[in-house]
């Protein structure tokens, strides 16, 4: 180990480094190409393989060897590539040149699993009060997720330290003016944790590439090795440990800077940014090339609009997109760009290049093993109805199916019907066991998708506490992904597939690091199955995968890439404080006073780089820079600094303008879309009727009911028997609580013990123990905590009911039906004009009384309403059922007293349980009437005519859009006639 | 500062931060904290632009001189700090409080073990957790415990739709066991009255009751019937033990009296006999002990719930990595980490030295607690140069619900005797005749008698007073209307009073639309569920309205035919989505034209949004359905496809998602400006030129499922908590009284500061509506006034005027009309539009190198269809293969030919000097000497054969290059890639200086190639036929050679043999 005295700055070095400055009037790296091939072409060879050029970024380091590349054919010369480097790269590649020479060698690198993993147990294993130090609330050892968490967290850290050129446990002493004793405290567990990381992978055989770099950038053996050949490319800063590498290996470099070379004492020896000389410069720049826009949204849409105006300016028809860059200071901005860009051009569509690409997590199959460990974690109906929408899962199902029954025609992913029924009609959130109660079919066809997925990840489902080691998981997980992608085939051409076979590669690498960390001998943590995915998500999270190029896209580079970009337009987007420059000030453990204490880049350092690099952007190029006013929660933003490098009443003037969005409204230009609305809105629609109308034959009581509240909504939910799908819901819908109350006393009804029972606790027991078995049938055994509730809410209803039952059955009333429907062949009508409508409907109960008398009852869940006025108002009829039930009953009850009337369940003890009407025949005439009016309404419906709302239209969900209750649905302007189209649509 | 509405806090606050700013503070050392995102935006703009505009112009300077009190302040000082002020931006601390403690914690984070990576939580998946740790804690209480629960705040009516009515209570129930640090003693202070019985001893007492006489009737002398139905009665609540009944009314409550005041009972004018007297009071003393008791139990109870609850919360939000607001500063108070503010101040990387708090009556005790030290410090340093400026406004206390404690704000000068206050009263908001009605209502309420009508009315009055000051108008000819009316409607009307005042201002929109078109009108209302009937009314007359900033994005229709599809996506058989967008454009450009498709065209669509997300395809969409739409349908569905990109980017891809939040999230409409519907709650801090309000029929009261709390000093912590105490619970327990009439003191002022928040929104135009008082109609009002908004508002502008339909109550209008008052303030011309632009992006004839797509030579394959399996199980891949594969390629480099390999020793100890394993490296030299000694591969080495073999090199020795680095451009035009590489192994040729050939070796370490016969061998290597030819293509590419000059040989070490291509 370096000795912690011996500080890179204090280093004395014979600097061996020239300076060219190539200005920055033309692209940066055209220019730099020429100066390589200037130098180095001999024999019409360009042989640069011995020199290492170090750029600032990778993608310039391909651009430059594209430019070589072009300059060697324009050239007819043999181009050998010359060594391409990042400064941070420049102290591993340093010691592997000289790696031969140092004793044992450098070792196998360790993965970035390998690392992880060793940060883990590292820091579990450190002294429990050191730990408890540090981590106050550590997780239990048991919670992997966080682990996971806090390995990524420190391993990070180390990293930041190692490149600038510390290990943790110098923190203290180098920190010690300003680090009270519990911080430093804090720094020598996290030393101990660093030491112990260390141990660990020697152990293992391999080495962590940063650490090891850091040890041999201050050794002796790199001062004994051959000097070698460099060239720094436009670098604006270097790094303390790739500085000391450099400075003791004594190598040769040029430095080749974009700037004029009258600011000389501006840039260091090696052509890097002089903080001090840099802070005190403003950037000379037209007001009109900073742009403040009032959100995130309008920055993006203007940048776009910004692009345009130039294409019209230079008189062409379209920018060459090779022509123009948009930067990225705030890389979130990407998807906002994306979707104005979607919406821009002529024909809607213009596209965008996004060279970060995406993460492995989030791919296809990073996305099917979040899936599956959710479903791991949880397994619901949610999270099996979301894995098995996976289109892999689908395949695989849909795979299993066909070769179990190869004639079957089903529509393609048929079971997510029967998941989303069995859901929505048994409140299944917290378990995927099917209740006995659920129909048959749902039964199977459910069945057969759980056993179907239940196979798929059997090598993944074990019983709860069977935690394994993390490679059983892996390799589990492999095998479990081998079988979903089984018949999968790809092509690698595709942009589609691309992303699937990036993914299936990246799963594939980190499979690989685990076993490979196994088979080193790695202690490998054991742990549940949801828990190793989280590790192999958070590794696939680390992973990024590079976007294809696109010839007709726009390029986005973010901040650092954009010096070197040789397109003559650039917009730069997302100019905001928090982005560029960064700055750090709080923190956990590196606030921004502790940072300067250790010489780390300090905010002034990003400061006056950025200064640069914007100064040479807008040198450079035609550029533009946007910073948006509001962030897109209405958070306020600050402007970058870079923004506002003026002094006086130009600086005055740029802050008016970014608090005042009035002073540069006239100037103003906007995006047009070419491919925008038309005239009307075909959208809104008259609700009408479709065009196979049929009248029916025959129309159930409740039919006549649906009718009065709404036509359009009998049309709709009777009629085309339209029905959503809701599997949001927690608790029992009123007419859920319906059918379970129907249902329990029916069964109550039904059994001819219980019906005759005048006991009130009797009553009571027979009822809660069918409520108990109803419940049980229906929701099983682990029903949500509303329906819980509302199962045991009705155990007081019921009690009052009994009560109110057994002093019923004593004054001689009897449960005669329940549920009961005439018989099909007694072909229940009603005459109107001369022809028949056909009735149905099932009354709930009918009673008997010793004196002959009936008594017709339809439940009702809660406190009993008055049937007048439930069916009446004034004279108006609300409702038909209760007189309808007339039609029904006719054969049965013959001549005898007919009631009709309601049972209910009040929450109330004392109030009342049963209500009847009391219509005069006058009246009953006058609901008959009303029905043959609706029968006539119906039958006169033809195919076109307008629906009629009514009076209650559905105003919620899906209904409501159609019935354009919802919300504002109906828009803002009137629709002539002749525009309008059916909306009636048969299914 | 005490601030009213409109007296310019903000201007206040600004000018102290400039101050400072001016003084030569660093902008560090300060910090300025808000509620709400908008309004520090507000102070961040006003401080950078009021100090630019001094940069600039006199007038600014002038007044900038006056508001930091400074006569002789420069242009020139104004610059100088706007240019150190710029310097430190980001350092600059002018945010929310919330974000304050954000940044508190944050800095804090591993000792209050915050997940590594957590970000704030949104709404819906706020309630979706919460949801499920609701349903964690009761699966491990009974249900009946939950229904306890709830009976306790519901009564005894409780509804059978339960899930909101759980989710309620366990929101005010957990905000109460935040609040009280879920310290299990707080909850258990109340002590039970009475003294319980045995049963034996109820017996006897019962005995002695019935035995026990009443009084007669003076007339006939016999027991006055009254009295003995109550005996009965009282009787029967005791044999039965209901004894809240017993209490509840009759004898009970009467004994109950007599015991608490002393007096003796009466009942019916009649005094209770002493025998009666004293056989009941045991009883009732019993009954106030059981129910006391009763009630104890059942507000620890709710902790016990309330404790298991926030076990699964906190569990369930650290898991997913997702805090609520309310978690930093809950966290930060438990962990107890910042009382040593040198240590707080070392971890925020900054030393505050001004702190400057807005709406300092919205803060709530936990926020004190963490803001209270820092106070604390600076004021005792206040010599030091060190400062804190508070303002607030009592009167717009709206967020006690959020545990906000407005009593803080006039604690602290009692708190800290340092502190100097001052009061704005002048408004520069409203007009004159609107300041007047705010003063009539609001400056006197000890004489309101709707206040009067109850107790705590009063000393509620009593306590406004004391705060209130009479405004005033800093416009005073500002032109203004002010009006109190009565909701239309008759005896017939059937609508109930709510509808008919909700249509009556809809009604008094309408006009003031017509009246003045340019106008910003709010409906202002108290309850949220008032929204939508009012938007419904609104439409029905024809005009444009919106909830809040905007309406959810389903409001267009070409929106909910999307939404129905995303819907339909994921559940198929959605009859009534599908019905849906077949009856729009949308249906034929999905496919569903044919229903039935709907199976694959569904499928077909999670398979996009799988790979790219919903973005795409609801361009698509909208691409393929533009001109279907009219302007606000198009509009909506680009904010559409901007929700889905926002949702994508933070990790919410799905189709279900974006449809659940396009149904409920508010987003507004850009350049659409309609008269908007807010709750007073949210129109905080706004102003409209117009404002209608709905004074509504309800008391003001507590709601039964509010859990109660007692402070004993205004900023200490909270001693007491209960559960809502009934009626009778009340007069049983003198403390729950106490505490009931405390809280309610606080729920009327609550409810004053949202009427004064409400009237006081108003620039010019103000118009209240009142409903009907039937019974007051005729005869005197004053009598039947209560405390509800309706009654206080009348009792001060009309006090003894009947509210009969349609009747204006109360008028006050300027000599001018209110328009013209609009016309006034609004002076701004408008902008003219922007220019609109067309953006056409053309592809490049032909790209720089640079910009070509990279690839390496093995990235080619044979076929253009690869088995997805087979990507996931790669036999050589991983660390030991490729360990191998290094040693074998690094031991070939150390020679060009046979005659120069070193021997087995030196080539071991170069190898080892690479890192790798010793075994690996025996093994590969071990492979390497089998390889070589082949005769395929030993010609291959040896020079001499190679010059016979290539005889047009004119006997010349050929150049080795080892794993010698290439770079070209590869590909037909259009479709080039930049092909990087190496060649393992590459020999040149020469014609004296012209390269005339070349040899490229590749050194193959497969396993499967072991053993294999040459023709094995050969179809073996086949798969690395497309890597090798782009390796062909680069050597001729980079020679300048035709491709048959270039040779090509495979060397498979295992088999060993060698394959030519």
């Amino acid at each position: 180990m370096r000795d912690a005295q011996q500080s890179p700055t204090m280093m004395i070095m014979d600097i061996r480094c020239t300076r060219h400055f190539l200005g920055w009037d033309q692209p940066s790296l055209d220019n730099a190409a020429r100066w390589i091939l200037d130098r180095y072409l001999q024999d019409s060879e360009l042989d640069l393989s011995d020199l290492h050029v170090v750029l600032p970024g990778r993608r310039a380091a391909r651009a430059l060897l594209g430019n070589l590349v072009d300059l060697s054919e324009k050239h007819g010369c043999v181009l050998i590539p010359p060594i391409t480097l990042t400064p941070l790269e420049i102290p591993a590649s340093m010691i592997n040149i000289v790696g031969a020479g140092l004793s044992g060698g450098l070792g196998t690198h360790a993965s970035p699993i390998s690392q992880r993993l060793a940060w883990i147990e590292a820091i579990q294993s450190i002294d429990a009060s050191k730990l408890t130090g540090l981590l106050p609330n550590a997780p239990e050892p048991d919670d992997w997720d966080q682990w996971i968490g806090i390995g990524g967290w420190i391993g990070g850290l180390s990293d930041e330290l190692c490149d600038a050129g510390l290990r943790i446990n110098e923190v203290a002493d180098r920190g010690a003016l300003i680090l009270d004793e519990t911080e430093s405290e804090r720094w020598d567990a996290l030393g101990d944790v660093q030491d112990h990381y260390e141990r660990i992978l020697k152990g293992l055989g391999i080495v962590d590439d940063r650490l090891v770099a850091l040890d041999h950038s201050f050794d002796d053996e790199l001062a004994n090795s051959s000097a070698q050949q460099f060239i720094f490319i436009g670098l604006p800063e270097l790094g303390s440990i790739a500085r000391s590498a450099v400075e003791l290996a004594g190598c040769i470099v040029d430095s080749l800077i974009f700037a004029p070379e009258i600011l000389a004492d501006r840039f260091d020896e090696y052509g890097c940014v002089l903080t001090d000389q840099w802070l005190k410069a403003d950037i000379d720049i037209d007001e009109n090339r900073i742009l403040f826009e009032d959100t995130p949204s309008d920055m993006c849409e203007q940048a776009l609009a910004q692009l345009a105006l130039r294409g019209e300016r230079m008189g062409n028809d379209a920018i060459d997109s090779s022509s123009c860059v948009i930067g990225l200071a705030d890389e979130t901005l990407i998807g906002s760009l994306r979707q104005h860009a979607s919406l821009a051009g002529p024909n809607l569509g213009i596209e965008l290049h996004a060279p970060m690409g995406q993460n492995a997590s989030s791919t296809p199959p990073g996305q099917l093993i979040a899936l599956l460990q959710a479903y791991l974690r949880n397994q619901t109906f949610d999270s099996l109805a979301d894995l098995s929408r996976h289109p892999v899962t689908e395949h695989a199902i849909a795979t299993q199916y066909f070769d179990s029954e190869p004639d079957n025609t089903r529509p393609a992913a048929w079971w997510l019907s029967a998941i989303d029924q069995i859901h929505q009609d048994h409140m299944l959130t917290n378990t995927i066991q099917v209740p006995a109660g659920a129909h048959p079919q749902l039964q199977e066809q459910v069945a057969f998708v759980i056993r179907v997925i239940s196979e798929l990840l059997e090598p993944l489902l074990v019983s709860p506490g069977q935690d394994r080691t993390v490679v059983e998981w892996a390799n589990r997980l492999s095998d479990t992904l081998g079988h979903l992608y089984k018949d999968i085939e790809l092509d690698v051409q595709s942009q589609h597939d691309g992303p699937t076979i990036e993914g299936l590669k990246a799963i594939r690498r980190t499979l690989d690091e685990i076993n490979d960390a196994d088979k080193t001998g790695q202690l490998m943590p054991v742990t549940s199955s949801q828990s190793a995915m989280a590790l192999i998500l958070d590794r696939l999270g680390e992973i990024m995968l590079a976007e294809n190029i696109n010839r007709d896209a726009i390029e986005t580079l973010g901040w650092l890439e954009l010096p070197l970009d040789p397109s003559p337009i650039c917009i730069v987007v997302g100019m905001s404080e928090s982005c560029v420059p960064g700055s750090v000030t709080h923190d956990p453990l590196l606030p921004g006073s502790l940072r300067n204490e250790l010489s780390m880049s300090t905010n002034d350092d990003r400061l006056a780089r950025d200064t640069f690099l914007m100064t040479g952007i807008h040198a450079s190029r035609d550029a533009v820079f946007m910073c948006a006013r509001n962030g897109d929660k209405n958070d306020p933003v600050t402007p970058s600094r870079l923004l506002l490098r003026a002094s006086g009443a130009a600086l005055a003037k740029r802050l008016g303008r970014f608090v005042d969005p009035s002073v540069d409204q006239p100037s103003r230009h906007s995006l047009a879309k070419e491919t925008g609305h038309g005239l009307c809105n075909q959208y809104r629609k008259t609700l009408r009727v479709c065009g196979d109308y049929v009248a029916p034959e025959s129309m159930s009581v409740t039919d006549f009911d649906a009718f009065l509240r709404s036509p359009a909504q009998w049309y709709l939910e009777r009629k085309l028997r339209l029905r959503e799908i809701d599997t949001g819901t927690r608790e029992l819908s009123p007419s859920h609580l319906g059918s379970l109350i129907h249902s329990i006393l029916e069964a109550f009804g039904k059994d001819e013990t219980m019906r005759n029972l005048d006991d009130p606790d009797s009553i009571n027991d027979a009822l809660i123990h069918l409520l108990d078995l109803e419940t049980k049938s229906q929701f099983g055994t682990m029903p949500t905590a509303a329906v819980a509730v509302q199962t045991q809410l009705l155990h007081p209803r019921l009690g009052w009911f009994a009560t109110q039952q057994a002093l019923r059955r004593r004054q001689g009333w009897s449960i005669a039906h329940t549920e009961w429907s005439p018989e099909k062949s007694s072909q229940i009508s009603i005459l109107v004009d001369g022809v028949p409508m056909g009735l149905s409907g099932k009354i709930d109960r009918i009673d008997t009384h010793e004196d002959g008398r009936f008594a017709v009852i339809d439940y009702k869940t809660g406190k009993v309403e008055d049937a007048l006025k439930a069916h009446q108002k004034k004279d108006t009829w609300l409702k038909l059922q209760l007189p309808l039930y007339r039609f029904l009953v006719h054969q049965l009850v013959g001549n005898h007293e007919l009631l009709l009337g309601y049972a209910g369940l009040p929450s109330i003890a004392d109030e009342e349980v049963w209500k009847f009407a009391d219509w005069d025949q006058d009246e009953l005439d006058s609901a008959d009437e009303t029905a043959r009016q609706i029968i006539r309404r119906v039958r006169e419906m033809s195919p076109g005519d307008v629906l009629d709302l009514g009076d209650s239209p559905p105003d919620a969900g899906i209904l409501g859009f159609i019935t354009g209750q919802r919300f504002d649905v109906g828009g803002h302007e009137q629709v002539r006639e002749s525009e309008t189209e059916e909306t009636g649509v048969a299914l | 500062m005490r601030a009213s509405a409109g007296s310019g806090k903000t201007y206040e606050l600004t000018s102290s931060f400039i101050a400072h700013l001016l003084s030569g503070e660093d902008p560090s050392g300060m910090l300025a904290t808000t509620f709400t995102r908008a309004a520090a935006g507000e102070i961040l703009h006003r401080v950078l632009g009021r100090l630019s505009a001094g940069v600039l112009d006199e007038g600014s300077l002038s007044e900038l001189r006056t508001a930091v009190n400074d006569p002789d302040l420069s242009h020139e000082q104004c610059d100088h700090v706007l240019t150190l002020l710029v310097h430190q931006l980001h350092r600059l601390s002018i945010m929310t409080i919330d974000s304050f403690f954000s940044r508190m914690a944050s800095s804090f984070s591993l000792e209050l073990g915050l997940p590594m990576s957590y970000r704030l939580i949104e709404d819906d998946e706020e309630e979706s957790l919460r949801e499920e740790s609701v349903d964690q804690a009761i699966h491990e209480c009974s249900s009946s415990e939950m229904v306890e629960f709830l009976r306790s705040l519901q009564g005894e009516r409780v509804q059978m739709q339960t899930h909101s009515a759980i989710m309620k209570a366990v929101g005010y129930g957990y905000a109460m066991y935040m609040a009280t640090n879920a310290d299990a003693t707080i909850w258990n202070t109340i002590e039970p009255v009475g003294h319980q019985m045995s049963t034996a001893d109820l017996d006897i007492a019962l005995t002695e009751v019935e035995r026990a006489s009443i009084p007669t009737s003076k007339s006939t002398g016999k027991p006055n019937g009254h009295w003995a139905n109550a005996k009965s009665k009282c009787i029967g609540t005791i044999r039965t033990c209901s004894w809240a009944d017993m209490l509840g009314g009759g004898l009970g409550g009467v004994v109950l009296k007599g015991i608490l005041t002393g007096d003796t009972p009466t009942y019916h004018r009649l005094d209770i006999t002493a025998d009666l007297f004293e056989s009941l009071k045991p009883i009732v003393e019993h009954a106030r002990y059981v129910l006391s008791q009763e009630h104890i139990n059942r507000t620890q109870a709710v902790f016990t719930l309330m404790s298991r609850f926030d076990h699964a919360y906190r569990a369930a939000k650290m898991s997913s990595g997702r805090l609520s607001y309310e978690d930093p500063p809950r966290l930060l108070n438990e962990a107890g980490v910042t009382g040593e503010l040198e240590h707080l101040y070392y971890r925020l990387d900054a030393s505050i030295r001004h702190v400057m708090l807005d709406e300092f009556q919205d803060t709530s005790m936990p926020q004190f607690n963490l803001i209270e030290p820092i106070i604390d410090e600076l004021l005792s340093q206040e010599s030091e140069g060190r400062s804190v400026f508070v303002v607030g406004d009592i009167k717009q206390s709206l967020y006690t619900w959020r545990q906000a404690e407005p009593k803080l704000l006039g604690a602290l000068t009692n708190r800290w005797e340092v502190f100097g206050e001052k009061s704005l009263s002048k408004s520069w908001r409203s007009s004159p005749v609107i300041l007047d009605a705010v003063n009539a209502v609001f400056g006197d309420l000890q004489s309101n008698d709707a206040m009067n009508s109850k107790e705590v009315g009063a000393l509620a009055a009593t306590n406004w007073d004391t705060d209130y000051e009479t405004h005033e108008a800093a416009k005073e000819e500002l032109p203004g209307y002010v009006s109190l009316s009565v909701a239309d409607g008759d005896e017939e009307d059937e609508s109930d009073d709510t509808q008919r005042v909700l249509w009556s201002c809809a009604g008094r929109v309408a006009e003031a639309r017509a009246q003045s078109p340019d106008a910003s009108i709010a409906i202002l209302v108290r309850q949220g569920k008032h929204i939508y009937p009012l938007l419904g009314m609104l439409k029905k007359l024809g005009i444009d309205a919106c909830e809040d900033r905007g309406n959810p994005l389903v409001d267009a229709p070409s929106v909910a035919a999307a939404v129905s599809m995303l819907e339909l996506i994921d559940h198929p058989s959605n009859s009534a989505a599908l019905y849906h967008v077949r009856s729009t454009p949308l249906g034929n450009i999905v496919g569903l034209d044919n229903p039935n498709r709907v199976g694959s065209v569904t499928s077909d669509l999670r398979r996009q949004i799988s790979l790219q997300g919903c973005v795409p395809v609801l361009t698509q969409w909208l691409k393929a359905t533009a001109h279907s739409m009219d302007q606000r349908g198009f509009t909506r569905f680009t904010q559409l496809i901007e929700l889905a990109g926002q949702l994508q980017d933070n990790g919410r891809p799905g189709a279900a998602t974006l449809a659940m939040v396009a149904q409920s999230r508010k987003i507004d409409e850009p350049g659409h400006a309609p008269v908007r519907i807010i709750t007073i709650h949210r129109s905080k801090g706004l102003e409209f030129d117009v404002v209608v309000m709905p004074l509504l029929g309800q008391s003001w009261q507590i709601r039964p499922d509010t859990i109660l709390s007692k402070r004993d000093v205004p900023l200490g912590p909270i001693t007491r908590v209960t559960r809502y105490p009934s009626e009778v619970m009340r007069a049983v327990h003198p403390d729950l009284k106490d505490i009931y009439d405390q809280s309610m003191i606080g729920q009327i002022n609550e409810e004053l500061c949202c009427l004064y928040v409400a009237m006081t929104r108003a620039k010019v135009s103000l118009q209240m509506v009142v409903p009907s008082d039937r019974e007051g109609l005729s005869g005197d009002p004053v009598g039947k006034y209560s405390l509800k908004p309706a009654h206080f508002i009348r009792a001060a502008l009309s006090p003894d005027l009947a509210a009969s339909p349609g009747a204006t109550l109360y008028e006050l209008a300027s000599d001018q009309g209110w328009p013209e008052g609009i016309q006034t303030e609004n002076t701004q011309t408008n902008a003219p539009p922007p220019i609109p632009v067309t953006l056409r992006i053309k592809a490049p004839q032909r790209l720089r190198a640079g910009q070509l797509m990279a690839a390496a030579p093995s990235s080619e394959h044979n076929t253009t269809e690869v088995s997805a399996a087979s990507l996931l199980c790669n036999p050589d891949f991983g660390q030991t293969a490729r360990d191998y594969g290094e040693c074998v390629h690094a031991a070939f480099e150390q020679f060009d030919w046979l005659g120069t390999k070193p021997d087995d020793a030196e080539l071991y100890d170069l190898l080892t000097r690479t890192g790798h394993d010793p075994d690996t490296i025996k093994e590969a030299l071990k492979e390497l000497n089998r390889a070589v000694e082949s005769g395929p591969i030993q010609e291959i080495f040896d020079l001499q054969r190679w010059i016979t073999n290539h005889p047009d090199s004119n006997s010349m020795p050929p150049c080795v290059h080892h794993e010698r680095p290439f770079a070209v451009r590869m590909g037909k035009p259009g479709k080039e890639r930049l092909v990087q590489g190496r060649f393992d192994r590459l020999v040149v040729g020469r014609d004296g200086t012209r390269v005339i050939n070349a040899q490229i070796i590749d050194y193959k370490t497969d396993r499967g190639a072991r053993g294999l016969e040459a023709s094995k061998l050969a179809e073996f290597a086949m798969k690395h036929q497309p890597q090798m030819n782009a390796y062909r293509t680069a050597a001729a590419s980079m020679y300048g050679l035709e491709e048959t000059a270039i040779e090509i040989a495979l060397i498979f070490t295992a088999a060993p043999g060698v394959v030519y291509l």
